[in-house]
């Protein structure tokens, strides 16, 4: 540890292009530790049976960079597809499958997990001053378990496909579909389990292993939101196990449940599945909406704004937001009433949200604010969730749906949460604690370039569909009619772009290994207790136990937190204690 | 939206109902408020990253957080939202309230095409016409797995769920032609399942009916006329035996006397007394149910000795029919059945006992099923019966 923490008084000469431009002077840069988590031992056994929660996070990051890259490749067939009104290059099975691998591949292998996987492995403990996970071998042993489901999921996609649209309604998928329901079934179902103890994990974690003064309330959000997140993971996958399971069955043993034509009932798996899947909507935000405050009090050099309304709505969207599922089925003939409730405990879960909007919002308040990369993820993060947000009630209310449901409307609507917002916010949480995985900084000019072209690529992408959709153009359409083709153009032309945009960290985060400058143990300069550790951070995480005594964001006092000496300790010791 | 002019759409997308116009006011309403509200946050960002943008030596307030604050930019969006709750709510209590004398269409869903069935018989595939300015209540399933019928420019849209029956309902007040689209992802040839509305004035719409050589622009239920739904489901009625149990024979000494099912007379939109003491309103709903899983609910009195009859045995068509027809039936419409008449199944049933009611009116004979583009849809059994005799 002797290396880690002596302040480097001049800055090395490798680092000039790597240098963020506007950030604080950097004086902590010193060399990584000599041993650090990355090279404390080597060969793939080590690494594949480790129970360290920060490789285990790498090896999250690995496959799910993978399956994001499948995802976009399914994605960027669909768009080019759709360039022409009878289809430029797929046959209809072709674009249907195309559709359905980019749907249930973008959600149940990467926006699931990946926030969790990798940010909330690796940086869950670290914040709240904790050596590891409270259940590390568990933690593995969740590792493999959704790398089983996966490599089962992206099996059946490779040898047959799926053709069923992420969401499986029956009776397609119980009896007309020719694919491999079954097999992609289980994979989405093994997949579930993981989650379930992630979940159990982090919840444990989080109640357990706080360092002494690390109260509820002096949390990071990032916490909050994932304890709630797990929360939401613990009591909802179940549901999707079980609707899985119910699918399964009645499609190898002819068993009615879904199939009228059997005697079951389509609706009752729509109840089923939208009771995971609309949960599942917020474990795909929250973690992103957590990483969020952390990146933007950092930035901004303040308090958050409402630390209690803050997590008290992460907290409220995981409780109400297991009330809005019938949302999704208000036309299916549920029942007017039944649709008015759902619509109105929609708009309550819509509350929290714009809660946060206005609280992350005025948090730039008397900041003194810098724009780099993760500070302009998040300020797309912002302006992108505030349209998906507010897209979402013309969808939530009931009047409004009936002409919007399954059109391009909706397409857009949670592209703007799900990739204005999620993807958004894993750019930036990816870009704020790249350096402290790492040890090393990505090249500034680029990673903001990047930024801005996701931002306007992702524009130009999603706000035609909103138009089409609102002209009635349907969602999974491979043919349409002609008037829509000039929206499709400019949608496909978007993508481009945005493709582009996420080639770019694919090329700079690499050779930032290679080439990056040293970060130092905190470049952002940074309160929360994971930058108090080296860049990257030694075996354990911390040598000596930190003790908390104050809040996550006190940028705002100057003599104690904004490290001006480099290295204030400021979060040990504050007790006396040593 | 105004994106939209020049790339292909209109400057606003069509419109040919009132509803679709009332529609567009409470979505312009929420729109004009989610803009303001975005614009406001937009306008904040932007001013604060400028203003407080780092300064050389500068350093940042300590501000927490204001309850104040927080309450009002909770309950300001609160009200706005409950406001929407409130518009939403009328307009989607109108959309699922159909006016109760409307004639209705039968919309059945298939892999991939739409089968509509007139009240007055006519049949189309994939094609509806509509007459400018008459109210029509459309009921929606589906064979096989769910679709949705939607009209973008009626701004209506419903699920066809196999086993479901929905209703609603269109009054267009613009000639044209629209979309029908199906929404709701129902496999390969998803997006083909796509036709076409259309309005037609009042003459056009009559010159139309002409031209289907339909008999019977009554109105839907007066008469089971030849080629109307109700007559179609009078032949069902007498090809699956419905009539061997449900007559109007009340001799003990019979097989085939009404003493083992209720005399379905009357029946439509009565109150129906079930076991267990509850009562149903007898609608279209109740009769379907009552034909696919007759035990679900069973009229007092009556053993549940009925079969069930499934979707192999009465497509969803078919059903439509026998609602059409069990409407029809008022009081002493049911045919006189005595026990040697029982028809076999196939044989041509309509003759006799149609002419009964049937104004002498001579009646032109041939059989409609015009649009019914795949011959492999009818069945044998239902070829063209004898012309209708007037009086016995
Ligand atoms: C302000 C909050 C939100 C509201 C009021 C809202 C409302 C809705 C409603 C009512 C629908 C159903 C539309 C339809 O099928 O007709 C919907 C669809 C959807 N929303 Fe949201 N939403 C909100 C936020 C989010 C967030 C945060 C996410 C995810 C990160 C999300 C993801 C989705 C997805 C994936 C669908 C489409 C599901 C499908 O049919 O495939 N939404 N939203
Ligand atoms: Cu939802």
């Amino acid at each position: 540890m002797a290396t880690t923490h002596a302040p480097a008084t001049t800055p090395t000469t490798l680092e000039l292009d790597y240098t963020p431009q506007t950030a604080p002077p950097v004086v902590d840069v010193d060399g990584p530790p000599k041993v650090h988590y990355l090279n404390h031992s080597f060969g793939w056994l080590s690494w594949l049976l480790t129970v360290d929660h920060k490789r285990i996070g790498i090896l999250y990051l690995i496959p799910l960079t993978i399956f994001f890259m499948c995802g976009g490749i399914a994605a960027g067939l669909v768009r080019l597809n759709l360039i022409q009104p009878y289809g430029a290059i797929l046959e209809l099975d072709q674009y249907n499958k195309a559709f359905t691998a980019h749907g249930t591949i973008m959600l149940f292998l990467f926006l699931i997990p990946v926030i969790p996987g990798v940010l909330g492995n690796f940086f869950v403990p670290m914040m709240i001053g904790a050596k590891d996970m409270a259940f590390p071998k568990l933690n593995l042993a969740s590792w493999y378990v959704w790398m089983g489901g996966a490599m089962f999921f992206i099996a059946a996609l490779l040898f047959g496909g799926l053709d069923t649209g992420w969401t499986f309604y029956p009776p397609y998928s119980s009896k007309y579909s020719h694919t491999n329901v079954i097999w992609a079934g289980l994979g989405v179902f093994i997949t579930g389990f993981s989650s379930i103890l992630t979940g159990l994990n982090i919840i444990a974690t989080v109640h357990k292993m706080r360092a002494p003064g690390m109260t509820w309330g002096r949390l990071p959000l990032f916490v909050w939101a994932m304890y709630a997140t797990s929360v939401i993971q613990i009591l909802a996958t179940p549901v999707l196990a079980m609707a899985v399971c119910l699918l399964a069955t009645e499609r190898i043993f002819g068993v009615g449940i879904f199939d009228p034509s059997l005697g079951g009932d389509p609706l009752l798996f729509q109840h089923l599945f939208w009771y995971y899947s609309h949960p599942a909507v917020y474990i795909m935000i929250l973690p992103g909406m957590g990483v969020i405050n952390e990146v933007i009090t950092c930035f901004s050099r303040k308090n958050i704004f409402g630390y209690k309304a803050v997590a008290w709505s992460s907290v409220g969207i995981a409780v109400v937001g297991f009330l809005v599922w019938g949302h999704h089925m208000f036309l299916s003939g549920q029942g007017v009433y039944l649709g008015m409730v759902f619509s109105v405990l929609t708009m309550l879960v819509a509350i929290p949200s714009a809660v946060k909007v206005f609280n992350w919002t005025a948090t730039f308040y008397g900041g003194q604010i810098t724009f780099e990369a993760p500070m302009l993820f998040t300020i797309g993060f912002i302006v992108l969730f505030t349209i998906g947000g507010l897209t979402g009630l013309f969808l939530g209310i009931l009047g409004t749906d009936i002409h919007l449901h399954d059109t391009y409307f909706v397409i857009a609507h949670f592209h703007f949460t799900m990739v204005g917002g999620m993807m958004f916010a894993w750019q930036a949480g990816l870009h704020f604690y790249w350096p402290k995985m790492t040890g090393k900084m990505y090249s500034d000019f680029w990673s903001r370039l990047a930024a801005v072209i996701m931002l306007v690529g992702f524009s130009l992408t999603f706000l035609p569909q909103f138009v089409a959709g609102y002209h009635g153009l349907p969602r999974r359409y491979p043919y349409y009619p002609v008037e829509f083709q000039m929206m499709n153009i400019l949608s496909t032309a978007g993508a481009t772009i945005q493709g582009f945009g996420y080639l770019m960290p694919a090329v700079y985060l690499p050779l930032s290994l290679f080439f990056g400058r040293n970060a130092g143990a905190n470049p952002w300069r940074a309160t929360g207790l994971e930058w108090q550790t080296p860049s990257p951070p030694t075996m354990h995480n911390f040598e000596e136990l930190p003790i908390v005594t104050h809040g996550p964001y006190e940028y705002a006092l100057p003599s104690k937190f904004t490290l001006e000496d480099g290295h204030a300790h400021e979060t040990k010791g504050g007790n006396g204690g040593h | 939206m105004l994106l939209a002019e020049g790339l292909g759409l209109p400057l606003w997308p069509e419109r040919a109902t009132e509803f679709a116009v009332r529609y567009d006011w409470l979505f312009i309403y929420i729109l004009v408020v989610t803009t303001i509200a975005g614009l406001l946050v937009y306008a904040g960002l932007t001013y604060l990253c400028f203003r407080y943008a780092k300064k050389p030596g500068g350093t940042s307030q300590r501000v927490l957080g204001s309850h104040k604050l927080e309450l009002i930019w909770t309950a300001i969006p609160a009200a706005f939202f409950l406001s929407f709750f409130v518009g939403s709510t009328i307009i989607f209590d109108e959309v699922s309230h159909p006016p109760a004398d409307a004639p209705e269409i039968f919309v059945v869903g298939k892999q991939w095409m739409w089968k509509i069935q007139h009240p007055n018989g006519v049949r189309e595939i994939n094609e509806l016409h509509l007459q400018d300015g008459v109210a029509v209540k459309v009921t929606i399933t589906s064979e096989d797995v769910i679709h949705n019928f939607g009209i973008p420019a009626f701004r209506n849209k419903i699920d066809a769920m196999p086993g479901r029956y929905v209703t609603t309902w269109y009054k267009p007040n613009k000639v044209g032609t629209y979309h029908i689209f199906c929404d709701q992802y129902c496999g390969q040839g998803h997006s083909q399942m796509v036709g076409k509305v259309h309005v037609l004035s009042k003459d056009d719409y009559a010159a139309w009916l002409e031209g289907h050589k339909t008999d019977a622009p009554g109105t839907p239920g007066d008469r089971p006329t030849d080629g109307t739904a109700a007559w179609h489901g009078q032949q069902l009625f007498f090809k699956l035996q419905c009539i061997n149990c449900h007559n109007n024979v009340y001799d003990a000494d019979s097989v085939n006397s009404s003493n083992r099912a209720p005399n379905l007379e009357g029946l439509f939109g009565s109150k129906v007394p079930l076991e267990g003491g509850k009562t149903v309103s007898a609608d279209g709903a109740y009769i379907r149910e009552s034909i696919r899983n007759p035990e679900a609910k069973v009229h007092a009195g009556w053993k549940a000795i009925m079969p069930a009859y499934p979707r192999a045995q009465v497509s969803e068509e078919e059903l439509g029919q026998l609602v059409a027809y069990i409407q029809y039936l008022k009081k002493g419409k049911l045919p006189k059945r005595t026990s040697q008449d029982a028809a076999p199944v196939g044989a041509p049933t309509a003759g006799e006992s149609l002419g009964d009611k049937v104004p002498p009116a001579p009646i032109p004979a041939p059989a409609p099923q015009p649009d019914d583009k795949k011959p492999a849809d009818k069945k044998p059994e239902e070829k063209k019966p004898a012309p209708t005799k007037g009086g016995n």
